[in-house]
């Protein structure tokens, strides 16, 4: 038994933990798209929604549909699953939802087990950064194509462009969830130490630098920067000039360690990534200089140190979720925040479009086109809003179209289930920068198209090769990212240990893919 | 003797069929093993597999050695051994040592409630998961100014780089160790002692013999046995990094790798991209291998020694 | 009360050794139970202390509010009673018919019940064989029959048995008594000390048990205490990273606390079995008592 724990622990369970923090990175809550345009009024949810099966108005016999979900229950769900549940009857769906949540640590692993040992399930959440790959290959869960075109609501919730990008084998896998179209790296900083000492709002790393190194130099209580050592490979992108401009670099081929140079049509390894290069150098200098902390390799308290005031600026990410984490800096005295974006109106950053998360209907499940309805019918903005939000009047009450003042703690994963970039409201408390970032990411408009958009890796021909250099993210690149290993010497290193275990197969599988979707000539 | 060495099957089983009960009392234990063990046994050609999830375990195509490769040409392989084996040994000798003087010492107590509230006390760390575990030790070394650090200026130390001494782990992870799982072990050893008859005991105190000298030539010497059967069972397991107590304390901390990463810490960070069932089963099994190996050999040579001492 | 000088340095030794030993322990564990209670932001800005600036309760707040935590702690108990008293007696008879000299089988059973401790097929056979082939999902047993014998466990006993005097099980079966008989009215009642041992390691197995109920139970009506707890820890540090409205709420999830606060109350009815347990292996007051 020890064994089998041991394995549940280790295949999911540390996948999760960081999954969970990479899953986030993608997916997030939008409010932007005008509810107009998912042509659905709001409030006219109780029309039928089953679009696909002829109106009848005998009430149909109702099939329990299991799913399996990662993280808990949340707080007051027994109620809100009730009204749901009660609602789908009365708009006689023929379904009722029954959820089960697994931990965050356990679900990759759970859902791959009972999906190996063929037990019926009906839907859960799957993503390339979970087993979907795997998934698709065996042909355990089914094409969607057929059966989103046959559902008006849903497939109006989210935009085409997005239908389109998240497609695998050009096939629709799984509904796409999210919110944004791209991301958007940056600084959150104190507002009120900046004015403090007479600086201009900072417009680029360089002002940000700046004002770092003057926090260093005056503040005693307060320290400069704090990220947490696991996530400093944002570093490696936030700290580049051109991080948010689109304009001629490097571009990451979500493999990583591997980036992809448009103007040569060529794989890199970070070691000669351009994108990487100037990041790297500021990292190097910044830990040396005490503008990163001593700490970073280890540092897993970010997010408490920067809301308790002891740290001048951290991360941000225009993901409506990175910067609703600091609205208890605020509670310090006189403290102010401000979002420091590099970008500029001509900045037009690429995008994949793609997105983290998606919900897969299993091969075994019998209620396929159920399951349909019931996405189809939680696409239709009342209906959405009750799921994700819960009980209007007790869980929360609406801020205009897009937006929502939270009155319990209910709080439903949409990235699960419910995100739709049409129909998602923002807490009415965000922070207006926050706000006005998030919306500019959610807008497809806001990013070119990535001459690498269609390409996910699958890395099952050179396997062996991919698993021998995924443990150097964790051993060099990411002290090369946290500065605590110096560029020149990082790189270095990080190009003979990827190379020496046969990386170069890797970079030309990742080639040969690349090129196999139309880009690489 | 009446053992079965080097005797017939039919003398076997007459000797069975005249003994219904002694054997019948094995009857329900050794089912649990063969349904909730021998059955799924099979699952250990998924190392030789290429794991399909709609084909299953028998179904999927083979791959030959094909899921052993990564892992035996991978960059750090020796240093990963290496660091299992020491680690695990350090952790096996000093535990066992640290549990063995605890009982031994418990033993000598004459104060009731000393004993019993002092023997409850240092029970006490086994019940603390390795997070939390984790989140003091990192509270206490790590940080910007550690607070062991002020402890050592205080007393006069120099202060030390806690989280960048990668030599200094492997003994922090071994006081650890002890800490947590010494007291489990020495109610095993406690629970042995109890068990020696107190005759031996009376006729040593006849002879006037000291507490030392009684300690030296009964106690001890009739614990060897339980010591050397939960040794060989530790030995088994020597191949098998201690996943949950590292992760949870050194974490991602590169800087630690050299001396603590363990072969269970670097599958996981091998497969963190790729989640491919058949590879990390196939180190799995590299590991069971080589314990069941080391066992073996182990309990020949403590067999030969004492047969009361040996696991089988 | 006749003591040698070197008995008396030997006692003192021993109280001395046991103490730092015991103090050693124990200051962890306090620093958990006090940080437990602890503000959160003060354990992660100032670290652990044992005299706190602010008190906080918030922990214990998030755990307690879930009425299924009082169900789990039913399950719990349930499993880990009748969990316990089942593994106890086939563990001990199997250990007890593996210790016998008469057995004419015994390396082969050896090996047979050892190596499960080193192979496993992994988990997705054993699913199966649970969920497809004996059908326990969503069963109470599902989470008592999985654990019912650990190698482990069954070694420590043969090992305790093998040193049981050979004379005691002959003249009982010179009197005609099979072995069953000797097991039950000889051999049990002088095992009492490493039989209690085990059986707390058996109970603590099915008390830290979440696996189980993880892998085979839905029914949250069945679900055990560490599951349960396992999965709101999850979700709080889920929620500080991934789920928006959460952030908006309560910025301040105590995920620190929580942890702490977790073991705690899992701790909690497990170590009042173990003074229970412990007459066992204080046998008397063996060397100095007949003296004194």
């Amino acid at each position: 038994m020890t064994k089998t724990k041991r394995y549940a622990s280790m295949l999911a369970g540390g996948l999760a933990l960081s999954m969970a923090l990479a899953g986030c990175g993608g997916n997030n809550n939008n409010t932007s798209s005008p509810s107009a345009s998912s042509a659905v009024p709001s409030g006219s949810a109780s029309a039928s929604p089953a679009a696909s099966q002829p109106a009848s108005n005998s009430p149909k016999e109702i099939v329990e549909l299991k799913a399996y979900f990662p993280g808990d229950k949340p707080a007051g769900f027994e109620d809100v699953l009730k009204a749901v549940n009660e609602k789908l009857k009365a708009d006689n769906v023929g379904a009722s939802l029954n959820i089960n949540f697994l931990p965050w640590t356990d679900y990759g692993n759970s859902v791959s087990v009972k999906m190996s040992a063929g037990e019926a399930f009906d839907m859960y959440l799957d993503a390339p950064w979970l087993s979907m790959n795997q998934m698709i290959a065996s042909g355990s869960i089914i094409p969607l194509d057929e059966l989103v075109a046959a559902r008006p609501e849903l497939k109006a919730s989210i935009p085409d462009q997005m239908w389109e990008s998240n497609k695998f084998g050009g096939k629709i896998m799984g509904i796409p969830l999210g919110t944004t179209q791209g991301t958007l790296d940056g600084f959150i900083i104190r507002k009120d130490l900046r004015e403090k000492y007479g600086l201009p709002k900072p417009e680029t790393v360089a002002d940000v630098e700046k004002f770092l190194y003057t926090v260093k130099e005056k503040e005693t209580a307060i320290k400069p920067f704090i990220i947490d050592g696991r996530k400093a490979d944002k570093l490696s992108i936030i700290l580049n000039d051109d991080a948010n401009t689109g304009k001629p670099s490097d571009i990451f081929t979500s493999v990583p360690m591997f980036y992809y140079s448009p103007t040569d049509k060529k794989v890199v390894g970070a070691w000669e990534a351009k994108t990487v290069e100037q990041p790297f150098e500021r990292a190097t200098k910044y830990y040396k200089d005490g503008i990163l902390s001593k700490n970073i390799a280890q540092e897993q308290n970010a997010q408490t140190l920067f809301n308790q005031g002891k740290y001048a600026a951290t991360y941000y990410a225009a993901d409506g979720v990175e910067g609703l984490k600091y609205l208890d800096v605020l509670k310090n005295e006189g403290a102010q925040l401000e979002v420091v974006m590099p970008h500029d109106d001509a900045s037009k950053p690429y995008s994949t479009f793609q997105q983290w998360n998606f919900l897969a209907v299993p091969k075994a499940s019998k209620h396929a086109d159920l399951v349909m309805d019931v996405a189809n019918w939680l696409s239709i903005k009342g209906n959405h809003d009750l799921m994700e939000y819960g009980i209007e009047g007790k869980d929360w009450e609406a801020d205009g179209d897009t937006g929502y003042k939270p009155l319990s703690s209910y709080t439903f994963p949409g990235y699960v289930l419910t995100w739709r970039p049409t129909l998602v409201r923002t807490p009415s408390n965000m922070l207006p920068d926050d706000k006005e970032w998030f919306e500019k990411a959610s807008k497809a408009e806001s990013f070119n198209l990535s001459p690498i958009a269609g390409f996910t890796f699958d890395a099952e021909q050179v396997k062996t090769e991919y698993a021998k250099t995924t443990p150097f993210f964790d051993s060099v690149f990411l002290p090369l990212s946290q500065g605590v290993l110096a560029a020149d010497k990082g790189k270095a290193m990080l190009n003979d240990k990827v190379l020496g275990v046969g990386g170069q197969k890797v970079i030309d599988e990742i080639q040969k893919q690349i090129a196999a979707i139309g880009v690489g000539n | 003797m009446p053992n079965g060495r080097g005797r017939g099957m039919r003398y076997k089983l007459t000797q069975i069929a005249r003994n219904p009960f002694l054997y019948g009392m094995a009857v329900p234990g050794l089912l649990f093993f063969l349904i909730f063990s021998y059955f799924p046994i099979y699952g250990i050609l998924i190392a030789f597999k290429n794991y399909d999830f709609q084909k299953g375990i028998t179904g999927s195509e083979w791959a030959g050695f094909k899921n052993f490769n990564y892992f035996f040409t991978s960059d750090d392989f020796w240093t990963i051994l290496r660091n299992t084996l020491l680690l695990n040994i350090m952790f096996i000798v000093f535990t066992t040592v640290a549990a063995v003087i605890i009982s031994l010492m418990f033993n000598e107590i004459r104060n009731k409630y000393f004993k019993r509230i002092s023997q409850s006390l240092i029970f006490l760390p086994y019940f603390m998961s390795w997070i939390v575990i984790g989140m003091l030790v990192q509270s206490f070394l790590g940080g910007e100014q550690p607070p062991v650090n002020a402890w050592l200026e205080s007393l006069g130390l120099a202060p030390v780089n806690w989280m960048y001494e990668s030599a200094l782990w492997p003994w922090l992870l071994t006081v650890i160790r002890v800490w947590q799982g010494a007291g489990y072990l020495s109610i095993i050893f406690l629970a042995a002692i109890t068990g020696i008859s107190e005759d031996l005991y009376e006729a040593a105190r006849i002879d006037g013999a000291s507490k030392l000298q009684i300690m030296m030539r009964i106690t001890l010497p009739l614990l060897v046995p339980t010591i050397m059967i939960m040794t060989l069972l530790a030995v088994g397991r020597i191949f098998n990094g201690d996943f949950a107590m590292i992760y949870a304390i050194i974490g991602d901390n590169s800087l630690l790798y050299p001396t603590t990463d363990v072969i269970d810490t670097f599958v996981f960070r091998s497969m963190r991209q790729l989640h491919d069932f058949g590879m990390s089963s196939a180190v799995g099994l590299f590991q069971s291998v080589m314990g069941l190996v080391f066992v073996i050999a182990a309990n020949w040579i403590t067999r030969r020694i004492s047969k009361e001492s040996a696991l089988f | 009360m006749r003591q040698s000088v070197s008995d008396r340095i030997f006692s003192i030794a021993a109280y001395g050794i046991l103490s730092l030993f015991t103090l050693f322990c124990i200051v962890p564990f306090l620093l958990m139970v006090i940080g437990s209670f602890t503000k959160e932001s003060e354990l992660i800005v100032h670290g652990y202390t044992l005299f706190p600036k602010h008190l906080s309760a918030a922990a214990y707040d998030a755990l307690l509010q879930s009425k299924a935590l009082y169900q789990g702690y039913g399950v719990t108990v349930l499993i880990t009673v009748v969990g316990t008293v089942c593994a106890l007696c086939i563990s001990a008879m199997l250990a007890y018919s593996l210790a016998n000299k008469r057995n004419v089988v015994q390396t082969p059973l050896l090996l047979f019940c050892y190596l499960p401790m080193l192979f496993s097929g992994g988990i997705i056979p054993f699913y199966i064989v649970v969920s497809q082939w004996l059908h326990l999902q969503n069963s109470i047993w599902a989470l008592i029959l999985p654990l019912l014998c650990q190698p482990f466990l069954v070694f420590l006993l043969v090992s305790f048995f093998r040193t049981v005097p050979d004379e005691l099980e002959e003249a009982a079966r010179i009197d005609g008594a099979n072995e069953m008989r000797v097991f039950f009215q000889i051999i049990i009642p002088i095992s009492k000390p490493i039989l209690a041992s085990v059986g707390l390691f058996y109970a603590l197995y099915y008390w830290n048990d979440w696996f189980m109920g993880l892998m085979f139970v839905d029914n949250e009506k069945l679900f055990p205490l560490q599951l349960i707890l396992r999965r709101m820890v999850s979700n709080m540090e889920a929620a500080k990273n991934l789920i928006p409205a959460a952030a908006a709420i309560s910025t301040e999830a105590p995920t620190y606390g929580v942890r702490m606060a977790t073991t705690v109350l899992t701790i909690g009815p497990i170590i009042l079995l173990y003074p229970m347990l412990q007459k066992y292996f204080v046998k008397g007051l063996t060397v100095g008592a007949v003296k004194g």
